[in-house]
């Protein structure tokens, strides 16, 4: 691949990443604080990055699209086990599904 | 001199709160996007600065895709913009938080670019316990412990893909979601509740429909859910 090409490649979604970063700091200027549509776009924040992390869990790419689907939602589920009935630990929780994944693929 | 030692301290706080798991979190999420770069032959540096300076993995993970199959720029662009939008709407939820600061507006366009989940987490959990004034300094101490952490497990992801089993590596891409998963669980309020309970169950469904374009619709018909689910109950039961 040609050099000049991958430095391209990579100032282009450095660019259009950060169009979304910049363009979000402007529109926060324009909206009231605490205002419904303030609340409402922070419902929106909250609604895509729960879609896109239960997406992640059910139609992964990359390394974890070669784990089952049953694998990867018997691990979450003995993190959130774990995380709502034994101790309220992010880390621990975390781990715990970790863990589980780990000794679900040996 | 005391507003340097509040700042010092703040940055410090935020820097200690980092270090624990929200680091180590992207610490062993880029661990998998390093492992990723190296099958691509994009070398070391590229991974490095695409951490750095695009700091949004589904996007990194689209523009190293793209590239791979030597897709043209504009394909690259629109694929890489869809993958990171989700920045917009984060953007404008985390900002106001800085509307009190002592670092003045245009500061706000730096802040930006430090934004990852992660450290929109951090400072929405933590911003009501701040001062107003200097929580950009907790944010900034937070954001760049998390950034070195994505910068080493780009690093190690990269040089160590060879040497880890398949399950270690896996387990540890796995990290990431099931911890957002945990944090998300928590959001407070009903409106907030609701839209992620409404994203949970369209993410999946609107990837099936519309693979490319379903993320945006997801969170506009999740978050509105949420926030029309709120006022209706809060109209009858108050």
């Amino acid at each position: 691949m040609d050099s000049i090409d991958i430095i391209t490649a990579l100032s282009v979604a450095m660019f259009v990443t950060y169009f979304w970063r910049a363009s979000g700091t402007y529109f926060a200027s324009k909206i009231t604080p605490k205002s419904e549509t303030s609340k409402w776009v922070n419902c929106v924040a909250y609604g895509l990055l729960a879609g896109l992390i239960s997406r992640i869990l059910v139609f992964p790419v990359g390394l974890l699209a070669e784990t089952t689907v049953v694998e990867r939602l018997v691990a979450v589920s003995v993190g959130l086990v774990v995380y709502l009935n034994i101790t309220r630990n992010l880390f621990v929780g975390t781990f715990a599904a970790g863990v589980s994944l780990y000794a679900l693929l040996i | 001199m005391q507003n340097r030692s509040v700042k010092h301290s703040t940055f410090l706080k935020g820097g200690i709160d980092g270090l624990s798991t929200p680091s180590l979190i992207v610490f062993t999420t880029m661990v998998g996007f390093g492992a990723l770069a190296k099958t691509t032959d994009l070398g070391i540096s590229v991974a490095i600065l695409s951490t750095l300076f695009i700091w949004g993995l589904p996007g990194q993970i689209s523009m190293v895709e793209a590239l791979a199959i030597g897709a043209p720029f504009s394909v690259l662009a629109i694929s890489v913009a869809m993958a990171n939008m989700r920045f917009l709407p984060m953007a404008i939820s985390m900002i106001p938080l800085f509307r009190n600061d002592v670092l003045g507006w245009r500061w706000r366009y730096v802040l930006v670019h430090f934004m990852s989940v992660n450290t929109w987490v951090g400072i929405q959990h933590q911003a009501v316990h701040l001062d107003p004034e200097y929580r950009s300094y907790y944010y900034i101490g937070f954001s760049l412990v998390c950034m070195t952490g994505g910068v080493l497990g780009t690093i190690i992801g990269f040089h160590i893909t060879d040497l880890l089993p398949f399950s270690l590596t896996a387990a540890l891409v796995f990290l990431n979601p099931v911890y957002f998963v945990l944090v998300f669980l928590d959001a407070q309020g009903r409106a907030l509740k609701y839209s992620v309970l409404a994203g949970c169950i369209l993410g999946p469904l609107m990837h099936v429909i519309l693979p490319d374009w379903g993320l945006p619709i997801v969170g506009i018909l999740a978050g509105s859910i949420g926030f029309s689910a709120d006022r209706i109950l809060g109209k009858m039961y108050g």
